[in-house]
């Protein structure tokens, strides 16, 4: 939607760059063309007619109705809380909060566990790392060199595993289906950062989706030239060199197409897409504040709330 | 042309911006690459070593470094390295918004450090390798502040893994700006004009 406008921008931006040059060749052609009677009809659909299968902001109904600046400020009031606290039960609580909470918002449990699985892979690292390195405290279970498995490293490294669950797995859910431009317009309309900025940073994200394109064609004119049928690790370390150069060659000539539109210039800005935050955005940041709220509560009440720089 | 002495100009241009959101973007793909990669040897070292795993973290450490030392602005380290860390996070990695955004502002403030030290003034291979380094202990804050629950051994090596990683990274980002640099692909930027090839 908001995202095709602006690509179609910029690529118009960067076609008209390219046009300049092959102009006189066009109205050659169209000569040409006139003179021959030539009936080259190009068939295109009617304007109304082309219409993009919506994409979807988010899995979930109620993430794609917020504004994408409020998922930030929401996964942060969620993550920070967190932070100060390192206990099973705080942790287990916002977890289990964040599952039911999602599951109202349109994502089942397995699609979560589907779409979050690489967390769980982190987690585990970070229980293996706590209870073989972490603070040792209590009965010792095991001892080899440094490494030291106690009844407190042991039960910290499950809070940890647990924590990082509680505060990735709404962070990677809440990135899912993200539309960079929505963003940008939030950022800059909401949270009144620099539009310079903002854009031009959006421009070189759009270089993206470029790169696959890019890569293969520098691919099959290095084979054509006879380089890259050696060693592929070679290879690919040269062909990103090449692929940095023309990515950097071409954000040069994106910024001089951009300041002749007038990117960049002094003149007040206005804004063409409206980012405004609304109830359910206020509803969204009172949801995120109160899951480690009620997770520490719960954590205090029943006696197992541990702050987390403080020692054993 | 007459050869004018270069004046260090701290004012953002456009092209400024943009080369440094693509680099952003080509470290970000990086990052998200390396974040599959990685997870294996991760692990591993997670679980038999203290606090070596910091040695992979280089390549989560170069945007913000390299994005500076090509446009030669303030914050531009911080920009790149930000910018980076979006996409990898809208690429879907297994840190969220935590692991993946909020370290990486992180790390490009730190980055900054580097350069701001010198003023901005100076470029050169040893304030670029401290960028590096000062990214890696940016990221070490992180992750300590993540981990309260490491024990004081592997915070330390953690530290000192992860600033080796990012000055080992400075130093590398600093030849392959040299690289770009021969291509004459930066000749809007004073990287690039440094030695002017006859």
């Amino acid at each position: 939607m908001n995202g095709m406008v602006h690509n179609a921008k910029v690529d118009n931006t960067m076609a008209q760059h390219k046009a300049g040059a092959v102009a006189g060749d066009k109205v050659n052609d169209e000569a040409n063309a006139a003179t021959n009677n030539v009936t080259d009809v190009v068939l295109v659909s009617a304007q109304n007619g082309r219409i993009d299968p919506v994409k979807p902001a988010s899995p979930s109904w109620f993430i794609a109705r917020i504004n994408p600046v409020s998922r930030f400020i929401g996964a942060l009031l969620l993550c920070i809380p967190m932070f100060f606290s390192l206990d099973v039960v705080s942790a287990s609580v916002a977890l289990g909060i964040e599952f039911a909470l999602l599951w109202i918002a349109g994502l089942a449990p397995w699609t979560v566990c589907r779409r979050t699985w690489p967390v769980w892979i982190a987690a585990a690292g970070s229980f293996v790392s706590v209870s073989l390195y972490g603070r040792t405290g209590g009965d010792i279970f095991f001892q080899l060199g440094v490494i030291t498995i106690s009844e407190s490293s042991v039960y910290f490294a499950l809070a940890t595993a647990l924590r990082v669950g509680a505060i990735a797995v709404p962070g990677v859910i809440m990135a899912l289906g993200l539309d960079p431009t929505d963003l940008a317009d939030g950022l800059v309309e909401i949270l009144h950062l620099s539009p310079r900025f903002v854009y031009g940073g959006l421009a070189g994200l759009r270089m993206f989706t470029l790169l696959q394109d890019d890569w293969r064609a520098l691919g099959m004119s290095r084979r054509s030239r006879g380089l890259g049928d050696g060693n592929a690790i070679a290879r690919a370390f040269s062909q990103s060199f090449g692929l940095l150069v023309l990515s950097i060659r071409r954000a040069t000539k994106l910024a001089t197409a951009m300041e002749a539109r007038g990117f960049g210039s002094a003149a007040p800005r206005s804004q063409a897409r409206i980012s405004r935050l609304h109830a359910i955005d206020w509803l969204f940041y009172a949801i995120c504040l109160s899951i480690p709220l009620i997770a520490m509560a719960v954590a205090i009440a029943t006696g197992n709330w541990h702050f987390a720089f403080q020692g054993v | 042309m007459s050869q004018t002495v270069a004046k260090a100009n701290y004012k953002w241009r456009v092209v400024d911006i943009v080369v440094a959101a693509v680099i952003a973007v080509a470290s970000g793909v990086i990052f998200w690459g390396w974040d599959v990669v990685s997870a294996a040897p991760l692990t591993l070292f997670e679980s038999v070593t203290p606090g070596f795993e910091g040695l992979l973290n280089g390549f989560w450490l170069f945007a913000g470094p390299l994005a500076a030392i090509i446009v030669r602005k303030p914050g531009a380290a911080l920009f790149a390295e930000t910018l980076a860390a979006f996409l990898e996070l809208i690429l879907g990695n297994q840190w969220g918004v935590g692991g993946s955004l909020i370290v990486g502002i992180m790390q490009g403030a730190f980055a900054e450090v580097g350069f701001a030290i010198f003023a901005y003034k100076k470029w050169t291979v040893l304030s670029t390798a401290l960028s590096g380094g000062f990214a890696g202990i940016g990221c070490w804050l992180y992750y300590w502040l993540t981990h309260p629950a490491w024990g004081p051994l592997q915070v330390v090596i953690y530290l000192i893994t992860s600033i080796i990683s990012g000055l080992v990274f400075g130093v590398v980002i600093w030849a392959l700006h040299r690289a770009i640099a021969a291509t004459g692909v930066l000749d809007r930027f004073a990287s690039g004009r440094e030695e002017a090839r006859v």
